[in-house]
């Protein structure tokens, strides 16, 4: 363990000090360092000392003091005076105080608790990652199961989350940057200043192109990663599924060129499968069976040897023909050939098998390295998807054809292959605490370690009728829902007996109107509730639905012991280091602004659940004697903070030690970050419990007549269509998507000026991206304003720009941007509200995940010529 | 496959149970917290249990005094733990219900809360 020990924090005035601490511009949360001279903070810069980031520090990162010392911030406490709500009524603000506020908010909580606690929904922006712990806890403490991460929630990863998790025990996948040679990405942009530990991926990235890492970047449009690859191939939106399928096809049935040892001892590929689809199974110990290659007989799959298990041929057990799971893979796939592929996405078939060809070679099947004394498998080839591939309706299945290459090769959590972000941890070696590593279910599938909440990848939740006003305990494959906010909510939630109704929110930071999808959908969504609070830095488009606003402080005047989440979030995969960093106040808040987690305490001891709280601490932080924090007794965050990091790191090395090191790091060993060579589990190539899973569903669903198609839970993928695939309306020839701004987050960030500048002087940031040549023939210019109107009629204006850079079909629309709100003077006017075009409702849901679908299919005319 | 140290994640063996008390009742003080404890709710909820006592009898005895809508968030219809629903025995998580509690205890304090499932970023 090293540590190096920079100035503590100092007394606010006369001073010159550099203060460790956590970004919080975004959810990558990259550790900063700022320096702050006579109070005022001068510059932010990245912590070198810390693996998060790794000293590194994006445009964002660079620009928090901008966001800090924003002029709008507000200082006191609001509330309205104006009870109508709309997106364009004025609240009529009035200052009140924080006794006034929070007793107002107490008696709201104080009433719903009694009546029906999940009435109280909570509603969290993504980027403040260390938010989470708090308002996980105050829910739980409140007794209401209706959370939401919205400020990226439906933006968010719900396919790729869930598949990372069942496949790699982790939140999301990146290439083993420092031995991967040959890395394919789908719709992801790891290693391109955006995402989960974004400026230790830059690096680790960058190092790796110049290594020489060949990267294939498959998109609609070649910009942050694409711009940087060795290879672009645009791809038609949506249809990811289809070329990686078709690659699967090449290995699979033209080459033979699958990693067999692998297949047989870290998948369910020799499971024995049964006419029913199901696994055959072991009538004494209801294990899976497999087929003994050495016995000739079916044996559960624990009792033989791995290089004894069959993978293909056909078997007869107790008069029940079966096959290997492998076996039904292989048959699958053979619908997949390129030449379908070329017609589906656009990618042609001779490519398709080029590519399919060098991800074989590269995997260098059946070789070895030697990491620090330890011989491990070598696969340096890597196929990551994120959050472009599984924005669709088809997101499980895009997500899942893009991993299964992995799978097919063995390029799974070893040495250059597809890793998870540090999957299994041996702990703080001085205390053995926080030590987490996949194990194994009774059917041998892999369970992850370590989660982010606690709706686990797999096993899957049992479904049951809605209690959630998400859905997700139905749809128990899905994440962030979009029923929180959906035009059709009232109909579901009537449909299933919802027993009760949303009637307050509590806001952190998001601005849902302009996150989720078009904006009339959800802003009649807060209009129905009775009541709503948000805490926030500045109002925005959403708070003027609020009944209170409350003066957050910001990330460089607060104290957080988990500014990341250990550490499957932000810390890079890989060797390397463990690192654990704090968030520590830089300088105090200003007016009445006070940190949302003193408040959240606060407020629960006006509302009676103090002792709830703090049991929902220790629940959440897995708080252990002697530091379980006591019921009875009333904490400040900061003690809060100080019992966490005591529990995992010892007596010694609580808050106060923390605040004079900012973090704490460790080496990492090869059994850790390759793990997976160490750990008997085994991932799905037949995915054998999703059918059970629609059977539960469609138990509860059809007799009320909702239709969940099967088609979305089969045990093998498919390439199924978006909505947008399907539209026949003539003149509706392009397909608008979203993409992640670089140097934006959210919609938070475009309120700061210098990424404003930044965001102009990008010619794409603020335009709507097209094909130069698809523009020209359709007597489109370079510059002009255009409508681009959803078939369903929503229709945004903005410029075209032109470029060779984009699918012919596609057109990009970066960030959320094209802010309408005079409480936000340098976002107001600029850019594309793209989500306007998002239509917001069951039939644009993955009918599996709950995912939205991102893409829409548009008309795109001369403002001009709509005037005529 | 062709790895070394194959024991490196191996767990620690479980500790053998003193054969002179795994037959007495175990006395266990249950709180609960957030949506489990309503208004009214007398506080701790005290269950004496037969040997082998283990977290599924805890969860079964709590059904009979919460009710069966509110164990529902306790355990699914196979009476397995719910991911969500934090159960600490003596101050340590627990997350199999196949685990036995201290046999022979004179008493053991269980503190359970439900906490939301979803997250994201």
């Amino acid at each position: 363990m090293r540590t190096t020990a920079y100035p503590s924090t100092a007394p606010a005035t006369d001073d010159d000090a550099w203060i460790q601490s956590s970004c919080a511009l975004c959810y990558g949360s990259c550790s900063i360092l700022a320096h702050r001279v006579d109070g005022v903070v001068v510059k932010i810069e990245g912590n070198p000392e810390s693996a998060v980031g790794k000293g590194r520090l994006c445009g964002k990162g660079v620009s928090g003091l901008m966001t800090h010392y924003d002029p709008h911030r507000l200082k006191k406490p609001l509330r309205r005076t104006n009870p109508r709500k709309g997106l364009h009524e004025d609240p009529g603000w009035k200052e009140i105080s924080w006794e006034e506020a929070l007793d107002e908010i107490a008696a709201v909580l104080r009433r719903l608790r009694a009546e029906d606690p999940r009435k109280l929904v909570i509603q969290r922006t993504t980027t403040v990652t260390a938010s989470g712990m708090p308002f996980r806890a105050f829910a739980g403490a409140f007794g209401t199961p209706n959370v939401s991460t919205s400020g990226g929630g439906i933006h968010c990863g719900n396919g790729a989350h869930l598949i990372s998790g069942t496949m790699h025990a982790s939140w999301s996948i990146v290439p083993d940057f420092a031995y991967c040679n040959y890395a394919m990405y789908f719709g992801a942009s790891k290693g391109h200043a955006a995402g989960h530990a974004s400026c230790s991926n830059m690096g680790l990235a960058a190092e790796a192109r110049a290594r020489g890492m060949k990267m294939v970047v498959i998109d609609p449009m070649a910009n942050f990663a694409g711009a940087k690859a060795t290879e672009w191939v645009p791809i038609r939106v949506g249809t990811d599924a289809a070329l990686a399928l078709a690659m699967a096809h090449v290995l699979v049935r033209e080459l033979g060129a699958c990693d067999f040892a692998y297949l047989q001892a870290k998948t369910n590929g020799p499971y024995l499968i049964g006419p029913d689809r199901r696994y055959m199974r072991d009538s004494a110990s209801n294990r899976p069976l497999v087929w003994d290659r050495s016995a000739g007989a079916a044996r559960p799959f624990s009792d033989v040897a791995a290089t004894d298990m069959a993978l293909e041929g056909e078997y007869e057990v107790g008069g029940v023909r079966c096959e290997p799971a492998f076996a039904k893979l292989k048959a699958h796939l053979a619908k997949f050939t390129p030449e379908w592929a070329e017609g589906v996405c656009t990618v042609p078939a001779r490519d398709i098998r080029r590519l399919a060809a060098e991800f074989a070679a590269e995997a260098r099947i059946g070789s070895t390295i030697t990491i620090e004394g330890v011989t491990l498998p070598y696969r340096p080839v890597a196929a990551i998807a994120f959050r472009g591939n599984q924005g669709h309706l088809n997101s499980n299945y895009n997500f899942i054809a893009v991993d299964l290459l992995n799978q097919l090769v063995g390029a799974a959590d070893v040495v250059g292959a597809c890793l998870g972000f540090n999957p299994a941890c041996a702990g703080f070696p001085e205390t053995g605490r926080l030590r987490y590593v996949p194990k194994a279910d009774a059917d041998g599938l892999m369970v992850a370690g370590m989660w982010l909440g606690f709706h686990y990848p797999y096993p899957p939740t049992e479904p049951r009728a809605p209690q959630n006003l998400g859905l997700q305990d139905l749809f128990v494959m899905g994440l962030n829902s979009a029923f929180l906010n959906s035009a059709d909510q009232e109909a579901y939630w009537r449909t299933f007996d919802l027993p009760y109704r949303p009637e307050a929110l509590i806001n952190f930071g998001c601005n849902l109107v302009m996150a989720i999808g078009n904006a009339e959908t959800v802003a009649q969504s807060l209009q129905r509730l009775k009541f709503m609070v948000s805490f926030d830095l500045f109002l925005t488009e959403t708070s003027r639905f609020a009944d209170i606003v409350l003066p957050d402080a910001s990330y460089l005047q607060m104290t957080d012991s988990r500014s990341n989440f250990p550490f499957m979030f932000s810390l890079p995969g890989g060797m390397g280091e463990w690192c654990w960093p704090i968030r520590q106040p830089v300088v105090p808040p200003d007016g009445e602004q006070r940190p949302f987690a003193d408040v959240l305490l606060d407020l629960a001891e006006r509302i009676g659940i103090g002792a709830d709280l703090n049991a929902a601490y220790n629940a959440a932080m897995n708080l252990e004697p002697p530091y379980r924090l006591d019921p009875d007794r009333r904490y400040r965050y900061e003690e809060i903070c100080d019992a966490d990091l005591k529990n995992t790191f010892g007596p010694t090395r609580g808050l106060d030690w923390f605040r004079q090191h900012g973090l704490i790091k460790w080496k990492k060993q090869p059994q850790e970050v390759y793990w997976r060579a160490f750990v008997d589990v085994r991932v799905p190539i037949y995915w054998e419990y999703l059918p059970p899973v629609w059977e539960a569903i469609d138990a509860i669903c059809a007799p009320r007549g909702v239709h969940v198609p099967r088609a979305f839970y089969e045990p093998l993928p498919d390439f199924l269509p978006c909505a947008s695939h399907r539209c026949a309306k003539p003149d509706f020839d392009f397909y608008a998507f979203y993409y992640r701004d670089i140097v934006h987050t959210n919609s938070f960030t475009m309120e700061n000026p210098w990424l404003d500048e930044a965001a102009r002087l990008d010619p794409f940031s603020y335009a709507i991206a097209i094909n130069a040549d698809s523009a020209r023939r359709r007597g489109l210019r370079d510059g002009a304003a255009v409508w681009v109107e959803s078939e369903t009629g929503r229709r945004v204006q903005g410029r075209l720009r032109f470029t060779q850079a984009i699918h012919p079909e596609g057109l990009g629309i970066a960030a959320c941007a094209g802010h309408w709100s005079d409480d936000m003077p340098v976002a107001r006017g600029k850019g594309v509200f793209f989500n306007e075009l998002l239509e917001l409702d069951f039939e644009h849901l993955s009918p599996i995940n709950l995912s939205l679908d991102l893409c829409a299919r548009v008309r795109v005319t001369l403002v001009e010529e709509a005037a005529r | 496959m062709a790895v070394s140290d194959r024991h490196f994640w191996a767990p620690a063996p479980p500790a053998v149970p003193d054969a002179d008390i795994a037959s007495a009742a175990t006395e266990v003080r249950v709180r609960l917290f957030g949506a489990l404890a309503p208004a009214g709710l007398p506080q701790p909820v005290v269950l004496r249990l037969a040997p082998p006592a283990t977290v599924a009898s805890v969860l079964a005895s709590l059904g009979r005094v919460l009710g069966p809508e509110r164990v529902t968030d306790l355990a699914d219809t196979h009476g397995r733990k719910r991911r969500t629903c934090r159960l600490f025995v003596d101050g340590r998580a627990v997350d199999e219900v196949e685990t036995a509690l201290v046999p022979g205890a004179r008493r053991t304090d269980i503190e359970i809360i439900v906490l939301a499932g979803i997250e994201g970023g």
